[in-house]
């Protein structure tokens, strides 16, 4: 097998926040990078679970009008065949939230981007990276605004993440 | 900002009618825009007033005025990002078992 023998079996985007409230269903809202045409008890356990929290905090005059504590979670280091290093399920969540005043309407979205070969795989010990895009986006009477936080997790645990605020399109 | 009058609820006028206007912008009221200070309003003013400790003794004074004259600029800061906690571990990625070895 490759490195081009990855597969996503699950989503490739979902909504995390619709109209001011989380809706992430864990059990279908997920994305994962495994090898193509394996069953699934052909592959190990994870070596283990990353976690990543950040806050989105709105505007606001003398306190934020609303802000959203985020989690990024993936599993990592499934094996198979006792090699490569595989994730088998990485999804966004809402731990907690407050909107408040300024009639806001904020949308959250989760896209998946391809999964390719980390720059560590290789052919005998294949490593799937993943580019994840979560965005806020927010809008009210008068204004709007948002970003995206954008990540790459890798097979073997590592992540990247850059926040880009300039995203935001009307 | 113009002389906006204190209101008080009962009050019946178009300065109402524009309080209505803005707090209905502001998401705290739902009711009609219909120039009078009703129960309604007042529940709103008075949350309005509470999130941001103003009293005003249940009236829109001054405080609120200028808070709702805010309310119509944007605030400097757009979306701010605070990087929390992570939790990452890494591993080795093995070679396939070769045939006969699993």
């Amino acid at each position: 097998m490759g490195d081009e023998g990855f597969v996503n079996l699950g989503k490739f985007a979902w909504e995390v926040v619709k109209d001011n409230r989380p809706k992430v269903n864990l059990s279908a809202d997920y994305v994962n990078a495994v090898p193509k045409d394996v069953p699934w008890d052909q592959l190990s356990a994870p070596v283990g679970t990353n976690t990543d929290r950040w806050k989105w905090r709105g505007p606001g005059w003398l306190s934020d009008d609303f802000w959203f504590l985020m989690e990024l979670s993936y599993t990592y280091g499934s094996r198979y065949r006792g090699g490569g290093a595989y994730i088998t399920n990485a999804t966004v969540n809402v731990i907690d939230h407050y909107v408040g005043l300024g009639g806001y309407h904020i949308d959250i979205t989760c896209k998946i981007g391809n999964v390719e070969p980390a720059p560590n795989s290789r052919t005998n010990a294949p490593v799937p990276r993943i580019p994840i895009d979560v965005s806020l986006s927010y809008t009210n009477w008068l204004w709007g605004g948002g970003g995206t936080n954008r990540f790459e997790i890798w097979g073997t645990g590592q992540r990247s993440s850059k926040w880009d605020d300039m995203s935001y399109e009307p | 900002m113009a002389d906006e009058p204190e209101l008080h609820p009962g009050a019946q006028n178009e300065w109402v009618s524009y309080l209505q206007q803005m707090l209905t912008h502001l998401g705290v009221y739902s009711g009609e825009v219909a120039g009078t200070f009703d129960a309604t309003t007042k529940a709103s003013v008075e949350a309005l007033q509470q999130h941001y400790s103003i009293d005003e003794g249940g009236a829109v004074g001054e405080q609120t005025w200028h808070l709702l004259a805010m309310s119509r600029e944007k605030p400097n800061e757009g979306v701010g990002f605070e990087q929390l906690d992570s939790a990452v571990s890494t591993c080795e990625a093995p070679e396939f078992e070769t045939e006969g070895t699993a």
